[in-house]
């Protein structure tokens, strides 16, 4: 028998044993020496927990491995083997006899669930279950209770292991990560589409398996956290002493607020959002740990009120853990640190937002923006203070945006994003070259970015917005010349593309298209090949040419774009429907509306996928099909098309924006056109006064917007 | 078939449970007895039913236990939490009482590798030997640490989460995680090395 401690020795035991567990094992042995001194059976003792601590856990799994029920049979369904356990209960494969004969996964819920309450609330969502069919989602076939009355759930087998645990499996990078991760996306994105919440992702309820060869991720138990539960989480913090902590780890802050309301969409966006920080940093965003003595409530309050430090950020700050965890991921420490720095880190604090309203607000934008990132085209996701500063100097500064129908939305897309990139994401390219160079090169963009702000900051008190914005470019170009990027070509050309969209805009195209070619080039050398960045340039280039009145060189500029951009990636992406816009465009200006309207008409559809209900990209891109189609005669559908482009402008904050100005002016464009002057005259004064206070004085559209309503008034007057 | 039920027991049942949830914590008491008596009868039945080898679950069994007696009629969760406990502690003293006969386990030589032979079960000829030694090393546990032994007794024997744990012995979840990971530290420190509770 151990000698019994002393009731003092064993309370100082047990506060001792709660103090050493949460050091790390390497600092117990010296922990127990100091702290237990020349008390022999009071080292021995702790010594002997700590032994027990770190080793085999017998008990748990004596507590979990009950006898399988494999070989019985539940329903139509034989159980073949138990292939997991869990808090929940237990999985089996089985196999269905009737009506079909297939493999299934049957999950038998552990005991003391009402099963009638569980399976009826099931069967309310079983419509919505049946819907789904998706290669990324595990069908969930059927429910029902045992005749010892516990519940279960049949769903497709998937023959696959915890994503998590399968990319380190397969040290896969963070790109190949990424990509099953969109997979994931699209799975949960098609459940939210036909209604149905998972409200429980998690690496262990998301599979991946090979399937032809191929690593196809899975998720499964749609509709089993809601059956077997009214809140959820009542149940998930109600399961086996022990496993309370991981259940929280992967809650949204309105699932862990017990008095909170039912959850929506945007709960699963959250879940999703630390699976991704799990996925490419290995670490959770908040380590609730081992750490039993911190009271749930505690770690339910953090989860709703503290904002979780950026993966990079954690790996930096933890050497050890990044030292470990990259080699996972085919790559070094500094090497993994480099690639989340920037857009993943952000992409990632945006799914993890506490408020659902500022989180993305469904799967697919999440996975959008890490297209995005694949794409290498600016993210959405952004520090909130970079963001915060370039909201200002957009809103100060009034930007006067009004390049030509396709392009004025992309450049307040351009400047707002580059700015916002600049600060983090080329961080991560430039970092590629050297470590030491990349903070030089991080500090070269801040200071520039800093003193373009700062300089628009000194001539807001008595400047107009123009002087504003071209004394800013003033310095932007002077701060280029000085050779203070030239060592950082692919910041270089970035800027100078942006500074030569604000030129253009400003009606500066001389200087606009030194910059557009410089860039080009710069460019073309980098990269050597077909590039977004390269197809971009020409897109710059081409829009310039455009307003030139060099249309056939605008032309095939655009179209080598357009082919660029296809060969990059086929699917949707702003960039492409760019492209098309100009192409499109400038065919119908060339008298060509037949070859330009299928293009407008292909952008369109591409922009109504990307930015979903009312937005300035879709009124913009029904705009120019309008053109196009008035072109070739359809003015009917044209004028229709225009109407309901200019309401939804008027709709879109803020009102009076340079954009309604030019939607207004194409629309009584067209009206001219067919001789109804009366109805265009409205139009045009509302575009003319909205110019006259947006754009700069030099505008080209201005002094267009003044033509036409000179034009009006004149036909009126005869 | 005849019901090796009376009604008489669930409807007793019934109302202690009801009780339990009203707040009086003391008839949570009154329930062993009639629980326990419900799984010894259970468990003479379902045995009868067995082919030879076959073995039944301890869960299984308590949850059948738990349809009978309480039924469809929702006792809300203070009242489940109860009743589980209570069935956690009728399935200790029928691991007992199991010991008591076979004498000590773990002097004998019995404990090899726990875990080979799955364990939890009560098979027709009584737990299984591993189960045995955990009964046997958590008597000498009790002797100690009798509120931590207590906290074992509900999750190792009933599954009972630590807000149900909490519940029945009115400790706050914080304290039976940490009696929790204590006593398993403890438990595991002798499973893993006989020789050590020597």
């Amino acid at each position: 028998m151990t000698g019994s401690l002393s009731p003092e020795d064993r309370s100082r035991l047990e506060a001792l044993f709660d103090r050493a567990i949460d050091l790390p094992r390497s600092e117990q042995t010296a922990f127990v020496e100091r702290e237990c001194g020349s008390n022999v059976a009071l080292a021995d003792e702790l010594g002997k927990l700590l032994k027990g601590l770190a080793g085999e856990d017998v008990v748990t799994r004596l507590q979990t491995e009950t006898s399988s029920r494999a070989g019985s049979q539940i329903g139509p369904y034989k159980l073949l083997e138990r292939v997991g356990l869990g808090g929940m209960g237990e999985v089996y494969a089985a196999e269905q006899r009737s009506p079909v004969e297939r493999r299934v996964a049957l999950k038998l819920i552990r005991p003391g669930m009402d099963s009638v309450e569980v399976v009826a609330r099931f069967h309310a969502e079983r419509q919505a279950l049946a819907r789904m069919t998706h290669p990324n989602v595990a069908a969930v076939l059927d429910a029902g209770s045992t005749d010892d009355g516990r519940p279960y759930f049949v769903m497709e087998f998937v023959a696959g292991e915890p994503i998590t645990a399968y990319c380190d499996r397969h040290k896969l990078s963070t790109r190949e990560r990424l990509l099953l991760f969109l997979d994931i996306c699209d799975g949960v994105e098609h459940a939210h589409q036909k209604g149905v919440i998972h409200r429980d992702l998690k690496p262990s309820n998301l599979l991946v398996m090979q399937q032809d060869g191929r690593a196809v991720p899975k998720v499964i138990d749609f509709g089993v956290a809601r059956a077997t539960t009214g809140r959820l989480a009542d149940h998930t913090l109600h399961t086996m002493v022990g496993q309370i902590v991981g259940t929280l780890d992967y809650m949204s802050p309105e699932q862990a607020d017990p008095g909170g309301l039912d959850v929506d969409t945007r709960s699963d966006v959250y879940s999703l959002g630390v699976v991704l920080y799990q996925l490419l940093s290995g670490l959770l965003p908040f380590e609730h740990g081992r750490n039993v003595d911190r009271p749930l409530s505690e770690i339910q309050r953090t989860i709703r009120e503290t904002d979780p430090p950026t993966p990079s950020t954690r790996l930096r700050r933890e050497t050890g853990t990044a030292t470990a965890i990259a080699p996972l991921h085919g790559v070094d420490d500094t090497l993994l640190v480099r690639q989340l720095a920037g857009d993943l880190d952000w992409i990632c604090i945006k799914a993890l937002e506490k408020e659902p309203a500022r989180r993305y607000q469904s799967a697919s934008a999440l996975a959008e923006d890490v297209q995005r990132h694949l794409a290498y085209e600016p993210v959405l996701a952004a520090p909130p203070s970079a963001g915060y500063r370039v909201r200002k100097f957009v809103r100060r500064n009034k930007i006067a945006v009004t390049a030509g129908a396709v392009v004025a939305v992309m450049l307040v897309l351009g400047i707002v994003s580059m700015v916002m990139a600049l600060t983090e994401k080329t961080r991560a390219d430039v970092a590629a070259t050297a470590e030491t160079k990349s903070r030089r090169g991080t500090e070269v963009i801040s200071d520039f970015v800093t003193a373009l702000l700062e300089s628009s900051d000194a001539w807001n008190e008595e400047g107009t917005p123009d002087l504003t914005v071209d004394s800013a470019m003033d310095n932007a170009l002077r701060y280029i010349g000085d050779g203070h990027l030239k060592d950082y070509p692919e910041i270089e050309a970035r800027m100078m593309n942006t500074i030569g969209l604000i030129l253009y805009n400003s009606g500066r195209t001389k200087e606009a298209e030194a910059l557009f070619l410089k860039a080009l080039a710069t460019r073309k050398l980098l990269y050597q090949g077909d590039h977004t960045e390269l197809a971009e340039s020409l897109c710059n280039l081409a829009l310039l040419r455009a307003s030139q009145s060099d249309l056939e060189g605008a032309e095939s500029l655009a179209t080598e774009a357009v082919e660029m951009f296809d060969q990059l990636s086929p699917g949707d992406s702003t960039g492409l429907s760019w492209a098309l816009g100009l192409q499109g465009s400038v065919r119908t200006a060339l008298g060509r509306p037949g070859e330009g309207e299928p293009i407008l008409l292909r952008r369109l559809e591409m922009i109504k996928r990307i930015f979903k209900g009312d937005h300035k990209e879709v009124a913009f891109a029904m705009c120019s099909l309008a053109r196009a189609r008035n072109a070739l005669g359809r003015t009917a559908e044209a004028r229709e098309a225009l109407d309901e482009a200019v309401a939804m402008m008027r709709r879109l904050p803020p009102p009076g924006s340079a954009h309604l100005a030019h939607m207004l002016w194409v629309s009584a464009g067209v009206r001219l056109d067919n001789g109804d002057h009366a109805a265009a005259l409205p139009d045009l004064e509302e575009a003319v006064t909205i110019g006259a206070e947006r754009l700069s004085r030099e505008s080209p559209d201005l002094a267009a917007y003044r033509d036409a309503l000179a034009r009006c008034q004149a036909a009126l007057g005869e | 078939m005849h019901d090796p039920t009376d009604s008489g027991a669930a409807d007793q049942v019934t109302r202690l449970l009801g009780a339990v949830s009203a707040g009086e914590k003391a008839a949570s008491a009154d329930l062993l007895p009639l629980v326990y008596d419900d799984l010894r009868r259970l468990a003479a039945a379902r045995m009868a039913r067995l082919a030879p080898g076959q073995t039944m679950q301890a869960t299984e069994l308590v949850h059948e236990a738990y349809m009978r007696l309480v039924g469809s009629t929702d006792p809300g969760w203070q009242g489940r939490a109860h009743f589980f406990g209570a069935a956690a502690r009728a399935m200790r003293n029928v691991v007992a009482d199991h010991l008591q006969r076979k004498g000590s386990l773990k002097r004998g030589g019995h404990f090899k590798r726990v875990g080979e032979d799955t364990a939890a079960n009560l098979s027709c000829d009584g737990p299984s030997d591993d189960i045995l030694v955990v009964e046997e090393l958590l008597q000498d546990f009790e002797r100690e640490y009798p509120r931590k032994a207590e906290v074992v007794t509900l999750s190792f024997f009933g599954g009972l989460t630590a807000e149900e744990i909490g519940e029945v012995l009115d400790l706050s979840s914080r304290t039976v995680e940490r009696d929790w990971q204590f006593a398993k530290a403890w438990l595991n420190s002798r499973l893993a090395d006989p020789e050590a509770s020597t």
